[in-house]
């Protein structure tokens, strides 16, 4: 792709989000949405194959289901209180629907299919495109909405993405879709929040999408999308399995890394709405995530993949890539939990 | 208390910049040092607590537990040694720097004075734990046991989070310093029940229950030396620190909610040694005898009077050491066998008289005889579960008798017989592994003279 | 320039006592805050004793 081209369409990506984000009218809101997808299909078919090609169809095809069904409970909205601002929405089916858009958007249980084929299909950068940066833009509307969201649906929904998100990557060796099963997982916690504390959902988006930033640079250094490339790192760059090690954990949620805040911020906030069950059960539905993060520090930390004399030597070779970005976004996303005091000013 | 953790903090710049023949004998000397620091803590001068500061504190519960725990970094390094001659420099020094991490944790989980804090440091223990675990265990199915040893403990940790958070909004504290005054007595309810059992089973797996016991065995059969020391040695004893703090927040629910995990205890103490008496397997018998002691020590803690509570913080740091010992000698026995099969290491008293010694020193003290802390320990849990109820010394007894019997068994099956040729050219014990035998047993013989530093907070 | 080898074989052995030095002095200032706030809170303040530092020795 030419260089122009490419900056036309990541300021059409950004934008499209800025103005879901920062709009006030459904309309408008809309039409970010629709600008965000059209511009990002280019990025998803970046490497021209018939599987980035069914990718970005699929992607469309969701995504412009969910867009109409927006449209739609937009309309209904509009034939009840006769406005178009984003406020507080009287009419539980528009509410309904809208929730049902967002939630197709963000690949939330029920309608979660699409995620990992779609990450699957297409390439790593593209990838954390997708997983990072596109859920910005439902999640804000969510964000607004969220006095007028049924909880009930959203819990429902919630809890199915945490199973759903655990259980399917447990038999997965690819890397790609390994990390949109955990971003269902991930999207379920933050949904299983909004209607309680929309902020907390702020902190978590962030914190997942540091992680999962990080997870993918590292990938991307690697250019590995299976678990067995992934074994072969431990000779290549023998520090960054073990970056690999503590970023899984975090990403599982283990108490001392930065991923352990997120879970228990929630936990604390849904015990506060007198919830005990639901948020015990998610936490133990998030142990299927764990397990499949430990498979994969289990192959690239933990146990040494049998490996050529000459493919011993690869860690001396000066390597060209730049990994600038790298040292922060680890350091973020795994030892942030000592800060957690300060989120009191969030009360 | 950050006179403790910043020396423990610095033990990782220490290890990663000393010379490559130093990094052994420095770690070791400066932890040395670090455990006689923590030795002040032992004198406990007021009846409640030492109030560090407004995170940590220790009164006569944590204070042995953590002079346990500094004392115990040392000794790891010594022993482990030779299991890691062959590796790598930098490997090494990550060997080392997981210890010393692993010790840190520890310490602050003996210390922590707030309930939340604690949780997310007994949790922080296992992550180092595990590394050292799969990534310098010796067999393939390690893996498996690091499996079963998180995934385990998370099982039985997660709900206690919940319940923690949820007594945390009606207590608005979970300070242990203040939560005693604030206290409300547990009715006998439902959700109650639950609210007992998520805050009790973290710490039963932990300890463990029998039953939630079979993670144990595999842990420490993979784990390399240092692990299997440490988790016998002190990991274990979080469980029962964790009860013992935790249970002051549960009366009186406790009095009705402990008779099945009291007749699980005692049926479990038997079963486990029973066990032991058929092992061939010397790490996995270890185990099994770990299990079953610790049995002792959950049925001393829901008993609840005073003399079991001092009978199960003596236990606790009694099996410390004991255990760690026997780990150690077994190990010894690994290095130059290298199998675990007990019976392919008969004979080996003629070939090192001084290490049978030794082997017949911590037989001794596993089976609780008498001028060890061991034995006050068990005599004071078995007398105060007699008080508890008259029958329980028949169970009691017969888990004596089987413990010695399968002392007995371990020390006849590894040291006399007629020996193997395969172990003709062993090499003699070296001086390392007769000082680290001597580490672990002055504490125990030293300790039985003033017993009263580690009978706890009641005494 | 023995003394300087010296030093550089051996300033590994300044970093634990360092961290001995400064955990106490860190302790030492805690302590002083909360004797401090003892010394003044409603509950135990009172006037101290000739050769007494603080309310709860």
């Amino acid at each position: 792709m030419k260089p122009p081209i490419l900056i036309i369409i990541m300021a059409t990506i950004m934008t499209g989000t800025m103005i879901v984000m920062l709009s006030s009218h459904w309309l408008l809101i809309w039409i970010g949405f629709e600008m965000n997808m059209l511009a990002i299909i280019p990025i998803l078919m970046k490497k021209y194959n018939p599987r980035a090609m069914e990718a970005s169809t699929k992607y469309f095809l969701t995504q412009a289901t969910a867009s109409m069904l927006l449209m739609m409970g937009v309309t209904i909205n509009l034939l009840y209180s006769g406005q178009w601002v984003i406020s507080k929405i009287s009419n539980p089916i528009a509410s309904i629907m809208m929730t049902t858009a967002l939630t197709m958007k963000l690949g939330l249980s029920p309608f979660h299919f699409w995620v990992p084929e779609v990450t699957q299909g297409i390439t790593l950068m593209s990838g954390m495109i997708l997983l990072t940066w596109q859920k910005i833009a439902p999640m804000s509307i969510l964000y607004q909405i969220s006095p007028s969201i049924n909880t009930n649906l959203l819990m429902l929904m919630a809890l199915t993405s945490v199973l759903v998100g655990g259980w399917g990557g447990l038999n997965q060796t690819q890397l790609r879709k390994i990390m949109a099963y955990s971003s269902i997982a991930h999207m379920g916690w933050m949904a299983a929040i909004i209607t309680y504390n929309p902020t907390m959902m702020v902190l978590n988006l962030t914190l997942y999408i540091l992680m999962t930033l990080s997870t993918f640079m590292l990938f991307m250094l690697n250019s590995s999308t299976t678990t067995l490339s992934l074994s072969h790192m431990w000779n290549k760059f023998p520090l960054i399995t073990s970056m690999i090690l503590i970023l899984m954990l975090s990403l599982g949620g283990l108490p001392p890394l930065s991923g352990f805040i997120p879970k228990w911020m929630i936990i604390q906030e849904l015990t506060k709405n007198n919830m005990i069950i639901i948020p015990t059960l998610m936490a133990i539905t998030a142990l299927l995530n764990l397990y499949f993060y430990l498979r994969l520090t289990y192959s690239t930390a933990l146990t040494m993949f049998p490996s050529t004399n000459n493919m011993k030597m690869k860690w001396q070779f000066e390597y060209t890539k730049k990994a600038t970005l790298l040292p922060p976004l680890i350091i973020t996303s795994t030892m942030l939990l000592p800060l957690t005091p300060m989120l009191s000013v969030l009360d | 208390m950050l006179k403790i953790i910043i020396p423990t903090i610095m033990l990782i710049p220490l290890t990663w910049m000393s010379k490559p023949n130093m990094i052994w004998i420095n770690t070791t000397t400066y932890g040395l040092l670090i455990s006689l620091i923590s030795l002040f803590y032992l004198n406990q001068p007021n009846d409640n607590t030492l109030n560090s500061s407004l995170m940590f504190f220790s009164d006569s519960l944590s204070a042995p537990l953590l002079a346990l725990t500094t004392w115990l970094l040392p000794l790891m390094l010594m022993a482990s040694q030779h299991h890691l001659s062959k590796e790598p420099l930098t490997r090494k020094k990550l060997y080392i720097s997981m210890l010393i991490l692993l010790q840190l944790f520890l310490i602050m989980t003996f210390t922590a004075s707030e309930l939340i804090f604690f949780y997310i440091l007994f949790e922080a223990t296992l992550i180092p734990t595990l590394i050292i675990i799969t990534r310098w265990g010796n067999q393939t199915e390690r893996l498996n046991a690091g499996l079963y040893f998180l995934f385990y403990t998370l099982m039985g940790s997660l709900p206690l989070l919940v319940a923690l958070l949820y007594i945390h909004n009606f207590m608005g504290s979970l300070n242990f310093l203040m939560i005693q005054y604030w206290i409300q007595p547990l009715p006998n309810s439902w959700s109650n029940i639950f609210l007992w059992l998520a805050c009790m089973m973290a710490f039963m797996v932990k300890m463990p229950l029998y039953g939630l016991h079979l993670w144990l065995p595999k842990a420490h059969v993979e784990a390399p030396i240092a692990g299997s020391m440490v988790l016998a040695a002190v990991l274990l004893k979080l469980g029962g620190y964790g009860m013992m703090r935790i249970t002051t927040l549960l009366n009186p629910l406790t009095n009705f909610m402990a008779y099945p995990f009291m007749m699980l205890s005692l049926w479990g103490m038997i079963m486990t040694s029973s066990i032991c008496l058929r092992q061939t397997d010397l790490k996995s018998l270890i185990a099994y005898s770990s299990v079953s002691h610790m049995a002792l020590v959950i049925v001393a803690v829901l008993i609840q009077t005073p003399w079991s509570y001092m009978g199960a913080t003596a236990l606790m740091i009694a099996h410390g050491l004991t255990s760690s010992m026997l780990f150690c000698l077994a190990n010894s026995n690994y290095e130059r066998i290298h199998s675990r099969t007990m019976i392919l290491a008969r004979g080996l008293q003629t070939l090192l008289p001084l290490m049978a010694a030794w082997w017949l020193l911590a037989s001794l003290t596993n089976l609780a005889l008498p001028p060890t802390i061991n034995l006050i320990g068990e005599l004071f849990v078995v007398m105060s579960s007699f008080s508890w109820s008259n029958i329980t010394i028949i169970l009691m007894g017969i888990n004596i008798i089987i413990t010695a019997l399968y002392s007995l068994y371990m020390l006849i099956t590894t040291q006399r017989g007629k020996y193997s040729h395969h172990i003709k050219n062993i090499k003699p014990s070296f001086t390392r592994e007769n000082a680290l035998m001597t580490l672990h047993l002055l504490p125990l013989l030293l300790l039985s003279l003033n017993p009263k530093i580690i009978l706890g907070p009641i005494y | 320039m023995n003394v300087i080898q010296m030093v550089h074989d051996h300033w590994v052995h300044i970093l634990v006592p360092m961290g001995f030095v400064l955990g106490c002095y860190l302790d030492r200032k805690n302590d002083e805050k909360l004797t401090a706030f003892r010394n003044k809170s409603l509950l135990f303040r009172r006037e101290l004793r000739p050769n007494e530092e603080v309310t709860w020795k």
